[in-house]
Formats: structure tokens, C-alpha cells, sequence
């Protein structure tokens, strides 16, 4: 029922017109995508009845859309079937902000989860979370290397909180709640000052395809597009119609003059 | 390569589609440590070959109306100086003026680049080189800001400059965006 009901929604959705991108990027808001969903085909991403994303596979994450502020319905499709609706969501999305919306959990219970992106950034240090999307992994803490959790408890569909580490390169591990054993090593994960990230851990832990994280960096500084052009290549355009302007005046002159001529013969 | 007497598609046209943004996939093996820190440097020159550009770049921020800058010299580049230094993962941003009052400018034949084309990044000794992957024209409010400016994986330069009819009081209509991937 609540699939007809986004269903149905979205029909009345697909006949509202996408509101054009304002020039300037200040009433915009950058949405991304991830394909979290493991046995899930690839998939294609309408907004609005639109297609946004083409072909996202399991662990695609997309570039950020940019779309104005406002309310969006998205559906996921298997790419290239525009019939079917795999999962769909309302997304409130506001001016200026970033998100994240995930396809989450096995096919059979496919939800979409969907975060915001901190894009506020501190000079020499790197504000990260995680996001724990693999299905059948427990509740899991991540820590340095043989140290104390930096997130912890994180169970399947949580996202922790950002924190905020100093830049540099870390060997973390993931590790079951509470226990010292280790679910997957990280080594070498290089946080770069003034920059956020999420890790996203996706995949099975008993199966394929296997458990693993991937690292993203969140938001980003925007603008509108630069105005790179004085009109100088379209004045040579204009400049022939200065041109014509100039002769119809000189032949209208000597008209007035060939007249002035003749009456005063 | 996009023709000069091609046209962005209409202003009520779709939604622009977007690429991938490559996240880290993060192992136990040691991956390429230093990709993130080494060598990357603020740009000095851009050579573009193929399009006869060579050309001084200067750092840019953004102008009182919110939109990336660009050089005063028509000459120069502009980077955007809160975007990616070249080399780093992310979006390396430059913008070049299309033409002045007079003329064509440093980026007048950007449109003509092709796929494959070969971009450089110079400061002193440091080099970067990328690839063209791909050539968009768009109308202004159709431009994919977000694929431009925001946060990404992948490591890429995006090369922004005008096109289109002229309007003085609203300038270009169009932009020509080309992006390029740096060559590992």
C-alpha cells in the first residue's frame, strides 16, 4: 500500500515541471545517490519523473545533482525499465544544504536512506562518520588500530554522527561491538585537511558481494557559473548592423541632400 | 568537439544527468598512500596543444554575485581557489573568458576541444597531464553546478568558459564545460 500511495504520487509529481536551476546556485540544493543495496540490479534514478542517474550499480555513488531547494519525489528503477519502481521516497531538500540518499538493505526489503552532508569545513582537520549499510553485519565500532572507538554501536542503517579528526593518515579497524576482534582492517585512510567525508560500509559479510567501505568526501564549496565573456565575438556579429545602419543612414543623408539639390535647382 | 553554430539544448529541456564520483574503496592493503598529499600544487600555466592555449593561470574566488571569477586579463585563467589544487582528488576548477570587448580570448576555441585531448597543469617542475572525457554545452541555468564544485573521488579537471548569443544585459547564454581526467 504505501509503494501504490509513493506510486500514485509520483504520477501526480510527473506532471509538475522542473523549476530551472537559478544561475546564481544560491536557491539550490546538491543531492547524491549510492547504490547500497547488494543483490540489487543496476539501477536507473528518476527525480520528479525524470531521469537523473543512469546505470548505477552496486557501490556507484553519483556526482551531487544540483536541483532548487523544494519537494522531490525519486524512484529507483532497474536501468533501462521505466515501467518498474524498485523504491521510491519524498525528499525535502533545502537551499544551500548537500545530501545523501542510499538504496539500503537486501532487495527484498530495499529502502532508501537519506542524510544530510556536512559542507562545513575546518582548515587542517577532517570531520568524518560512517554509515553502516551491510545487511547482515552486527552492530560494529570503529577505532584506530588496536585503540578506542572513534564511532561506536553503529547498527545496519545507522550513521553516526561527524567527527572531527586531525588531517592525516589513519589505520582503523572495524570491529563487532564491544569486541576486540577485527571485521575488516583499514590502513592508510588519508583524511585531507578541510575536507569532510563518510565512510560507507557496504556488502556482505556472508556472501558476495563481500563486505568493504568506501570512502567519500562530502559537500563542497559552490558558485554559479562564471560570466567569461564581454560580448566582443557577438559585437562583430552586431557590428554589421551598425554597418547597415550606417550606410541606410549616409544614403538616407544623401537622399535629404540629393532632394535639397533638385529643389533648389 | 562541439560545432560553433551548435545550439544548448532548449532552456525547458530535462534534467541534467550526472556522472559517478569514484569513492575510495578502503582495504588493508597499502593503496596508494600518497595519492592524496603528494605533489599536488596550486597551477601556474595551463598548455592545452591542441586549442594553442597556453596560458598564465591566477587564483579566483567568487564575485559579489556569487559565481566563480575570472581573470580580469582576458588572457589569464581563473582557478577557483576553494576547489581542488591540481593532482588532488576532486574537482580542479578553471574559467576563461570566451572574449573581450574587442575579441576572442584565452578559452574562444575551448569548445573545439576533442575527446582524448591532452590538458596540462604546470607549476615550476610539478606537471599534471588529463584527458578530455568530455565536451557539454548548456544553457546558464542548466550548468551542473554541483558536478563542477562539489566534493567528488575522482580526480578532474573542469575547464568553463561562454558561448552563445549575447545579450548586454544578461551576457552569454550558454557555457561550454569540458572535463578531463588526470592520467595516471
Amino acid at each position: 500500500m504505501k509503494k501504490l500511495m509513493s506510486l500514485l504520487g509520483t504520477l501526480a509529481l510527473a506532471f509538475a515541471l522542473i523549476v530551472p536551476v537559478s544561475a546564481d546556485g544560491h536557491e539550490n540544493a546538491m543531492v547524491r545517490v549510492l547504490h547500497a543495496s547488494p543483490d540489487a540490479p543496476a539501477v536507473d534514478v528518476y527525480v520528479n519523473g525524470e531521469v537523473a542517474v543512469e546505470g548505477a550499480e552496486f557501490k556507484a555513488l553519483t556526482d551531487y545533482l544540483t536541483l532548487p531547494a523544494g519537494d522531490y519525489n525519486v524512484e529507483i528503477k532497474p536501468a533501462g525499465d521505466a515501467e518498474t519502481v524498485v523504491v521510491a521516497t519524498d525528499l525535502s531538500i533545502e537551499a544551500g544544504k548537500f545530501y545523501t540518499a542510499a538504496a539500503i538493505g537486501q532487495l527484498a526489503n530495499i529502502e532508501i536512506a537519506a542524510m544530510e552532508d556536512d559542507a562545513n569545513f575546518e582548515d587542517g582537520k577532517s570531520k568524518v562518520r560512517v554509515a553502516h549499510f551491510s545487511p547482515d553485519a552486527p552492530a560494529v565500532d570503529v577505532a584506530p588500530k588496536g585503540g578506542d572507538p572513534l564511532f561506536s554501536n553503529l547498527e545496519f542503517k545507522a550513521v553516526s554522527d561527524y567527527g572531527t579528526l586531525d588531517a592525516g593518515t589513519y589505520d582503523l579497524e572495524v570491529r563487532p561491538a564491544g569486541a576486540t576482534d577485527v571485521v575488516k582492517a583499514l590502513d592508510g585512510v588519508a583524511l585531507e585537511g578541510g575536507k569532510n567525508y563518510t565512510a560507507f560500509a557496504i556488502g556482505l559479510l556472508e556472501g558476495e558481494p563481500a563486505f568493504e567501505v568506501l570512502l567519500a568526501a562530502d559537500g563542497g564549496e559552490m558558485a554559479g557559473a562564471p560570466e567569461t565573456g564581454q560580448g566582443g565575438l557577438a559585437q562583430t556579429a552586431s557590428m554589421n548592423w551598425l554597418l547597415a545602419a550606417a550606410v541606410l543612414g549616409a544614403a538616407a543623408a544623401g537622399f535629404y541632400v540629393f532632394r535639397r539639390q533638385k529643389q533648389d535647382a | 568537439m562541439i560545432a560553433p553554430g551548435a545550439d544548448a539544448p532548449d532552456a525547458d529541456s530535462k534534467l541534467t544527468t550526472v556522472g559517478f564520483a569514484d569513492p575510495l574503496v578502503l582495504s588493508a592493503t597499502e593503496i596508494d598512500r600518497q595519492s592524496f598529499h603528494t605533489d599536488t600544487f596550486v597551477p601556474k600555466r595551463l598548455k592545452i596543444p591542441s586549442i594553442d592555449v597556453d596560458a598564465v593561470i591566477q587564483p579566483v574566488g567568487k564575485d559579489r554575485l556569487d559565481r566563480m571569477d575570472t581573470p580580469t586579463d582576458a588572457d589569464e585563467v581563473g582557478w577557483y581557489r576553494y576547489g581542488a589544487k591540481a593532482g588532488a582528488t576532486g574537482n580542479v576548477v578553471l574559467s576563461g573568458h570566451l572574449d573581450d570587448l574587442r575579441g576572442p580570448a584565452i578559452f574562444a576555441n575551448l569548445g573545439e576541444l576533442r575527446l582524448g585531448e591532452s590538458v596540462t597543469l604546470q607549476r615550476s617542475k610539478k606537471v599534471i597531464e588529463y584527458e578530455v572525457v568530455s565536451v557539454e554545452r548548456y544553457r546558464l541555468e542548466d550548468v551542473p553546478l554541483a558536478s563542477i564544485f562539489a566534493a567528488t573521488q575522482a580526480t578532474r579537471l573542469q575547464l568553463i568558459t561562454c558561448a552563445g548569443p549575447y545579450d548586454p544585459e544578461h551576457g552569454y547564454r550558454d557555457r561550454i564545460v569540458v572535463t578531463a581526467i588526470a592520467k595516471v
